[in-house]
């Protein structure tokens, strides 16, 4: 008894060392309620999915981490510039490009409870950006 | 059996605990600051790059994979006085591999990328390799020394799938000291560390001072639990501390001779920086000749017959012994490979307050989990002998 | 045509890797999607640099500032800490023991410009334990800041003192931010990348191009006609420590 419960800490201790990164990055906000008023403007959604090569909104939503992390591979460790989307498409990968607004980020983020994107520590944030 | 330990122990061991909780609260602190400001909080810098906590690292990975000096002789030898202790020296390698891997998550730049190692695995890389016989090493001691000594509590003998793992520990505990040498000296360039000497020396080094450190700690325990590891345990615990010593002694003078007689400068530049300065630098002077002298003494106690078998003289060539060979792997032989710089200049590298404090940290943690282990084992026998089960 | 079938395999081997170390994180599985170069990319099988040191003037320092402005390289206050891409270092430093006390007066004074020499046999690069720093096919050696865990193993196995680590953070020792490069997080290890940003938008290194006295070269070493293999076939040349076998890129007339 005493001892299941002894090696149960032990396991959640251990779980948590060593998955100590992913657990510090979890939200640390908490979720909005009201949606930010850009969202509702469906063209300049629709635009900033073009710019970064996917459908619409909701697939930039749910697939927007993971082509960045493509764009950075493509840069960086094939030294190209064009990404190609699936459907042949040739969008210039460029950060200060799609972000040309980077408040939409930080408010989307903000409103879906998960940090903001830490891109504009390295990268320069673009003009009439909303700051950190 | 957990339980009965923690409620055998006295008051004395309650304090000495706290104390130990306290130190390791200091390093937490320490470390805070650390990653909240970054690496530039540590006397490392662009020519000396590693420092103090790989240092500790190396010489943690040494003192790990010497509890082979206990298994190997109980279980391939037959040598029954080790079977008091093999548990304590499994229990050392434990602490030790955990202190390790805080040595290098302190190091890290980028401590909250740690898993890209396994992410993209790099088999080209020693230190990816060291990763993996790292953890590899504590599962392989964590299991058998727990298993073993649950055995001895409960009286049923143990699984026998234990045996083999002992076994296989065995020729792992020479590979995780080896694979942290490479590191070393598989580098152009760093003519300090470029020699085929190294994973040899690290290995005599480490049998050297993890023997000492367990005759240290068989007295300590014999004093304050009243646990005997037996005499004739400790006699031949310090015949080993005396060839370890004597050819680790010997290896490091052989390095002397290849630098001095073949008089080729980068390999005479980090051993002049350690003895007597070069240009000018000279931090190293002072702890260097204090390794030497430990040294002089530790063998001079060693092998003379009457003062290694006197307990009081045992116990300071011991403590010489692991003393000289912290200051030594723990420290100087790391900066020793970055003097001199790439461009023939010396920089000078000291550990700062806040360096300091983290490794005080992991020490007081490592001999908290120390202290837990032995508190557990010693609980362990006493109610074996008493015939309580 | 070849390349999409290596991509897959490295994809294949690196899931494999991971399968067996008991993890697979679902993004290492996922094939890389396409990209392509840049119209005006600047393509070659070798990029190397040949470096006319005899028209380097004492104390000139144009092709550094030249370079740590266009990258981004803060000028950290503690020298010791200092991030440096490329700077200039005496003769007798730069090529330590190629030297001895009678060389000519005007050779030791010369400012040799410094850098990483994005060698053919790169110790760095076999020593990373992430592989964020990597050797491309084109022979640039390249940093992966998003990877880099800051082991600093990297700067131990470079025997040239090309690497840097941000010790702090460098942002606030950045004199003129340029907005079209990144700077770095603290944590992370840096060195110069042969100006891959701008080779891929077809511009020649920043260091070449603002050098005065066109003491710099740049071309491909593996094609005959290039600027670089003139100038290695018609002077004397000398590469830093060439008995370590890193077949450095970097030659200098001296
Ligand atoms: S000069 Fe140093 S950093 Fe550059 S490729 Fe060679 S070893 Fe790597």
């Amino acid at each position: 008894m005493n001892k299941n419960r002894l090696v149960a800490l032990g396991l959640i201790l251990f779980v948590l060392l060593f998955t100590f990164p992913v657990v510090m990055n979890l939200g640390k906000s908490v979720a909005k309620t009201q949606p930010p008023a850009m969202l509702q403007d469906q063209k300049a959604m629709q635009e900033l999915a073009d710019k970064l090569g996917v459908k619409n909104i909701d697939e930039f939503r749910e697939r927007h981490k993971q082509v960045l992390a493509e764009w950075k591979d493509i840069v960086v460790r094939d030294g190209k510039r064009v990404y190609v989307t699936k459907d042949g498409r040739e969008i210039p990968i460029s950060l200060q490009n799609l972000a040309s607004q980077p408040q939409y980020c930080n408010d989307c983020h903000d409103y879906a409870g998960i940090e903001k994107p830490n891109c504009w520590t390295c990268h320069v944030e673009p003009k009439g950006g909303a700051g950190k | 059996m957990l339980e009965h330990a923690w409620n055998e122990t006295g008051p004395r061991f309650k304090a000495w605990l706290a104390a130990l909780l306290l130190l390791i609260g200091i390093g937490g602190f320490c470390y805070s600051i650390q990653l909240g400001t970054g690496l530039g909080v540590t006397g490392m810098s662009r020519d000396v790059s590693w420092g103090l906590y790989i240092g500790q690292f190396t010489f943690f990975v040494g003192v790990a994979a010497s509890a082979v000096m206990v298994v190997l002789p109980y279980y391939l030898h037959d040598v029954k006085v080790f079977g008091r202790i093999t548990v304590v020296g499994e229990f050392l390698a434990v602490t030790a591999v955990i202190m390790c891997i805080l040595f290098i998550l302190v190091d890290l730049g980028m401590p909250s990328r740690l898993l890209n190692i396994m992410l993209y695995p790099s088999p080209g890389s020693v230190l990816f390799w060291d990763m993996v016989v790292l953890n590899g090493y504590f599962f392989l001691n964590l299991l058998t020394g727990w298993k073993v000594l649950e055995a001895e509590y409960t009286g049923i003998k143990a699984p026998d799938w234990v045996k083999p793992l002992i076994y296989i520990a065995i020729p792992w505990a020479f590979s995780i000291h080896t694979v942290t040498a490479f590191i070393y000296s598989g580098i152009p360039g760093r003519d300090f560390w470029l020699t085929a000497l190294t994973a040899p020396k690290f290995l005599a080094s480490a049998f050297a001072t993890g023997p000492a450190l367990l005759i240290l700690i068989s007295l300590a325990l014999r004093r304050f639990t009243g646990f005997d590891a037996g005499q004739e345990a400790v006699r031949r615990l310090s015949i080993i501390v005396t060839y370890a010593m004597s050819i680790t002694v010997f290896m490091i003078l052989a390095e002397f001779f290849t630098a001095f007689y073949s008089q080729v400068p980068s390999h005479m530049y980090a051993l002049k920086y350690f003895f007597v300065g070069l240009y000018g630098g000279n931090s190293f002077v002072l702890i260097s000749w204090i390794f030497a002298t430990l040294c002089l003494l530790a063998l001079i106690l060693l092998l003379n017959p009457k003062t290694r078998g006197d307990e009081t003289w045992l116990t300071v060539a011991c403590a010489s012994t692991f003393i000289a060979l912290a200051i030594e792997k723990g420290i100087s032989f790391t900066v020793g490979g970055f003097i001199t710089n790439p461009f023939g200049r010396v920089t000078e590298y000291w550990p700062t307050a806040v360096e300091v404090g983290i490794v005080v940290g992991i020490w007081a943690l490592g001999a908290f989990l120390l202290s837990l282990f032995y508190s557990l084992f010693v609980t362990v026998k006493r109610r074996s002998e008493r015939g309580i089960a | 045509m070849k390349k999409p079938l290596s991509i897959s395999r490295r994809t294949l081997l690196k899931a494999t890797g991971a399968a067996a170390l008991g993890i697979i994180p679902a993004g290492t599985l996922l094939v890389r999607a396409a990209g392509k170069p840049h119209p005006k990319a600047l393509q070659a099988k070798n990029w190397a640099m040949v470096i006319n040191a005899k028209l380097c003037p004492p104390g000139c320092r144009i092709c550094q500032e030249a370079c740590h402005k266009v990258h981004n390289v803060p000028n950290m206050p503690d020298p010791k800490q200092d991030v440096k891409w490329i700077w200039p270092e005496s003769y007798n430093s730069a090529f330590p023991y190629e030297t001895h006390p009678y060389t000519d007066q005007a050779n030791e004074k010369r400012a040799y410009p410094v850098l990483c020499n994005h060698c053919e046999n790169p110790s760095c690069v076999r020593v990373c334990p992430t592989k964020a720093t990597f050797q491309r096919p084109d022979g640039v050696v390249m940093m992966d800041y998003h990877r880099c865990i800051g082991c600093r193993f990297c700067m131990a196995a470079c025997p040239y003192g090309a690497r840097s680590f941000n010790f702090k953070d460098p942002r606030p020792h950045i004199p003129q931010l340029n907005p079209a490069y990144p700077t770095r997080t603290p944590g992370v290890v840096e060195k110069c990348n042969f100006c891959d940003e701008r080779l891929a938008v077809g511009q020649m290194p920043a260091c070449m191009e603002a050098c005065p006295a066109k003491a710099i070269l740049f071309g491909d070493l593996n094609d005959p006609a290039s600027p670089v293999r003139q100038a290695l076939a018609s002077n004397v040349t000398l590469q830093r420590k060439t008995k370590l076998g890193t077949r450095p890129k970097v030659f200098y007339i001296v």
